[in-house]
């Protein structure tokens, strides 16, 4: 099977119904996205299969065949991306564990909704958890991506 | 003249106060051929002929953000760009001294060495340099990673300097920076990590992957003491990928691991797969098989045992006009970190290489070189980065179980929890039952103070016979009561345990700050003062709470305490001293049913000096939502000896929709030590909001998650 992950086409011929999780980290090497539940309950595991983040523990890879799945490494080329860049800024990650999968979910959030409320913000991120208490920071990363987004009208 | 000396490993140990141990291998900032023209100033720093600095972290991160501490510590007093320092974490090894990374002692403990270990390496520098242009080393001075001659003006770089100086003997007592003249320390400084954590790059032990790599999942005896009965593994043996399944004899002391049944495969997915395939029977006739409602009457029978009394002043047994006595239950708590223990061992006939996320990676070495039973030289124990801790990781029982495979199997294996496996097979926080008695004067202040405290000791990983707690653990909020009443007594009683007990961020000093913080503000209550006004009243008026007091004042100003509150709106407020910091605590909630919901959380420190205050006030921040989720949320309770929680589902950690606005305040004390950060900022959160809790329902809760009725 053929997958299109972070803008490159990669052949795929184990189980189809591996979850993507452990396709990308065991098959394809792709090691950003992390495991933290296997049940779709911490959210460490967000990718994008096409614009939406979803929890690549529950998602079997024959659910993405011919679809764009992005993970953190494909998120931006060299950490560019406006939330990367973000949470570096606001020192965002203590462990950084859960961090890829934070960012993940933000960005399919801002991608669309560019300018979420904070109640918009709370309930889009409420599925992923972080041990660490880095929530603030989060928060506040977001809002300032947010605040400077030029959204065309 | 200098006499030239081999390296400079004396200096370290003479230090860090440690005995002698083997090289500083392993780097990832450069690549192996780099590596070798690293020139080795002493234990803790390198610098490469371009430059490069690379400075050992020899205390484990787990997200208390230590890589980036040391490193800016040394960098300072070396003198160097921050932009050219690699940050490597140490493998375990003797020579770094104590790593065992708890305690909250990182940098309480070693910020004067590591400065001393900057300060060495550049004086070398400079005598390299003074050597080199043969002028006295007065004449030199550094800057930036340069040493210039101040007559000349001439530059060298400490890159080109490195060889020659690496041959200096260390100097014993190299000048340090006075804290004018600091450039990092005390500043903000950008993390080591966060690029590399931001962009998919940051290795955990989870993300090690080396060749012909087997992995394995576990079954473990749901009570512990249990004994394999009979493995049924046709059905897993049949799932593609899986190569063998193999079974764990439970070891001892201090290793603590259950005995289980490991399905070994070529990937995660496959030796999950094969795990729920695979069928297990137990006995469990020698495990003990308690449940939740007898532990808790065995807590409270614990006050029936021969009480170790911590402290005994006056005569608690005095007539008062009135008497005040509570009793407090606190549950088993999990560790649940976001990256579950994990570990990779390759056991080969030279000996042991192991890649683990562990708190303290001497103890796996020693606990892997006793398994093997081969000279714990031959045991590397490389840290990875750790997806947190909190205590859990101290342990170093996953890694032994990757060991255990390797060696059965022949290939490196690594062992990943699952959720589940790391709910159920946790060292877990003490559970407790507390009374406390007070007796009050007229004037509503307490005269005497009867606090009775059971809870399993944490020694037991060491000693399975241990039947007395540490001193320590009482003093974590109880034996050390900082109030001022003539007449105390404090008892603990050690209660075991029917589940194995370690130690979780702040260990006993959660549920000895609920319960002191209810009491003190009860009192309050009572006697009809503010609960700031009666704890800066009843304070010991000394030196140390006196600091205490003031980081109470501070935090109560930041809260506005005294101004009124909008409708609904509840406060609360609690202060706690430990790991020698002291801390406040003003939490605002509103109540709506049952459901307590909270608003904002105003929490301050003071921890002495502060050496990297973005990771003191992110530590705080992190503390707090820490606190809320024991508060409100988490328990782990027992049905006939096993753990009935599994995942986040039941076993539940704040998210982002209650993490409240939290403030907060850094008391900066230059001329006192650093003290601890990781752990003080938890304790108080509990009793906060149960106090808030009180002021908007009335109801006064005592048992930790606080449910209202």
């Amino acid at each position: 099977m053929k997958l299109d992950i972070n803008n490159t086409t990669k052949e795929y011929d184990g189980d189809p119904d591996r979850p993507l999780l452990w396709a990308l980290r065991d098959i394809l090497g792709l090691k950003g996205t992390k495991f933290g539940c296997g049940k779709g309950l911490c959210g460490a595991c967000t990718i994008h299969i096409d614009d939406d983040a979803v929890k690549a523990c529950l998602t079997p890879v024959r659910a993405a065949e011919g679809h764009r799945i992005t993970t953190i490494e494909g998120l931006s080329e060299d950490g560019s991306h406006p939330l990367q860049e973000a949470w570096e800024e606001f020192q965002v990650p203590q462990c950084g564990y859960c961090q890829a999968g934070q960012i993940m979910c933000a960005a399919a959030m801002l991608k669309a909704n560019p300018k979420p409320s904070d109640e918009q913000i709370n309930s889009a991120m409420a599925g992923n958890i972080c041990r660490c208490g880095t929530y603030p920071r989060i928060r506040a990363a977001i809002k300032s991506v947010a605040a400077k987004t030029v959204v065309k009208t | 003249m200098n006499s030239v000396i081999s390296l400079s490993r004396r200096q370290a140990i003479k230090l860090f106060g440690l005995t002698a141990g083997a090289l500083v291998i392993g780097s990832r900032a450069l690549s192996g051929s780099e590596k070798s023209r690293l020139h080795r100033l002493n234990a803790f720093v390198s610098i490469h002929p371009n430059n490069t600095v690379e400075i050992i972290c020899h205390r484990v991160d787990m997200g208390q953000g230590l890589r980036t501490t040391f490193g800016l510590i040394i960098a300072d007093e070396l003198d160097v760009d921050w932009k050219n320092v690699r940050v490597i974490s140490a493998d375990g090894d003797a020579i770094y001294g104590n790593q065992d990374t708890d305690g909250s002692v990182s940098i309480r403990q070693h910020y004067e060495a590591a400065r001393k270990m900057g300060a060495t390496a550049r004086a070398m520098l400079v005598s390299a340099a003074a050597l080199e242009w043969k002028v006295r080393e007065a004449d030199c001075k550094t800057d930036n990673g340069f040493v210039i001659n101040i007559k000349t003006g001439a530059k060298n770089s400490y890159g080109s300097l490195a060889a020659k100086a690496s041959l200096l003997k260390a100097p014993a007592s190299p000048t340090l920076k006075t804290q004018s003249e600091f450039k990092y320390i005390g500043k903000e400084c950008k993390s080591v990590d966060a690029h590399d954590i931001v962009t998919g790059k940051a290795i955990y032990a989870i993300d090690i992957d080396i060749p012909n790599m087997l992995y394995a999942s576990i079954e473990r005896s749901p009570a512990v003491g249990g004994k394999i009965r009979k493995v049924k593994d046709a059905a897993a043996l049949k799932v593609s990928g899986v190569k063998a399944v193999v079974t764990l004899d439970a070891q001892p002391q201090s290793v603590n691991q259950e005995a289980g049944v490991a399905v070994i495969a070529t990937n995660t997915w496959a030796a999950l797969k094969g795990r729920e395939a695979l069928v297990v029977e137990w006995d469990l006739s020698k495990a003990q098989r308690i449940s939740d409602t007898k532990r808790i009457r065995d807590l409270k029978a614990g006050f029936n045992l021969k009480p170790q009394v911590v402290r005994n002043e006056g005569d608690i047994k005095l007539a008062t006009a009135s008497s005040y006595t509570a009793e407090f239950y606190a549950p088993l708590l999990a560790h649940a970190s976001m990256e579950p223990p994990c570990a990779v061992a390759h056991v080969t006939a030279k000996g042991c290489e192991i890649w683990a996320a562990i708190q303290n990676p001497q103890r796996l070495r020693t606990a892997a070189a006793e398994y093997l039973k081969i000279d714990e030289k031959r045991v590397t124990v490389h840290v990875t980065l750790l997806g947190g801790g909190f205590g859990r990781k101290s342990q170093p029982d996953f890694g032994i179980e990757a060991v255990a495979l390797s060696k059965k199997t022949g290939k490196p294996v690594k062992v990943l929890f699952t959720r589940e496996d790391d709910i159920k097979h946790d060292f877990y926080h003490a559970d407790s039952y507390q009374e406390i008695k007070v007796g009050i004067g007229a004037d509503g202040m307490p005269v005497t103070w009867h606090h009775k405290t059971a809870f399993p000791t944490f020694m037991t990983v060491f000693n399975a016979d241990a039947k007395e707690l540490l001193v320590e653990e009482l003093n974590m909020g109880a034996g050390n009561l900082p109030y001022d009443i003539p007449n105390i007594k404090v008892e603990g009683f050690c209660v075991p345990s029917p589940v194995k007990i370690g130690w979780l961020r702040s260990v006993d000093n959660v549920f000895h700050a609920f319960a002191v913080n209810s009491v003190i503000d009860e009192l309050a209550h009572r006697a009809n003062i503010d609960p700031v006004d009666y704890r800066l009243k009843l304070l010991k008026k000394n030196a140390f709470m006196e600091r205490l007091a003031d980081v109470i004042r501070r935090v109560a100003a930041q809260a506005e305490w005294n101004k009124p509150l909008a409708q609904g709106l509840f406060r609360g407020f609690a202060s706690h001293d430990s790991f020698s910091s002291y801390v406040a605590a003003a939490v605002t909630l509103a109540v709506e049913g049952t459901d307590v919901q909270i608003k904002r959380i105003d929490i301050g420190i003071d921890c002495g000096f502060i050496v990297n205050p973005d990771v003191v006030k992110a530590q705080m921040e992190g503390a707090t939502i820490f606190g809320m989720s024991l508060a409100l949320q988490q328990q782990i309770t027992l049905k006939k000896g096993i753990v009935e929680q599994s995942n986040f589902h039941d076993y539940p950690v704040v998210r982002m929709p209650e993490c409240p606005e939290i403030h907060v305040y850094l008391a900066n004390r230059a001329k006192d030590p650093p003290t601890g950060v990781g752990e003080p900022g938890v304790p108080p959160i509990a009793p906060a909001i149960a106090a808030a809790v009180f002021r908007a329902t009335g109801q006064r809760l005592r048992t930790l998650p606080l449910r209202l009725a």
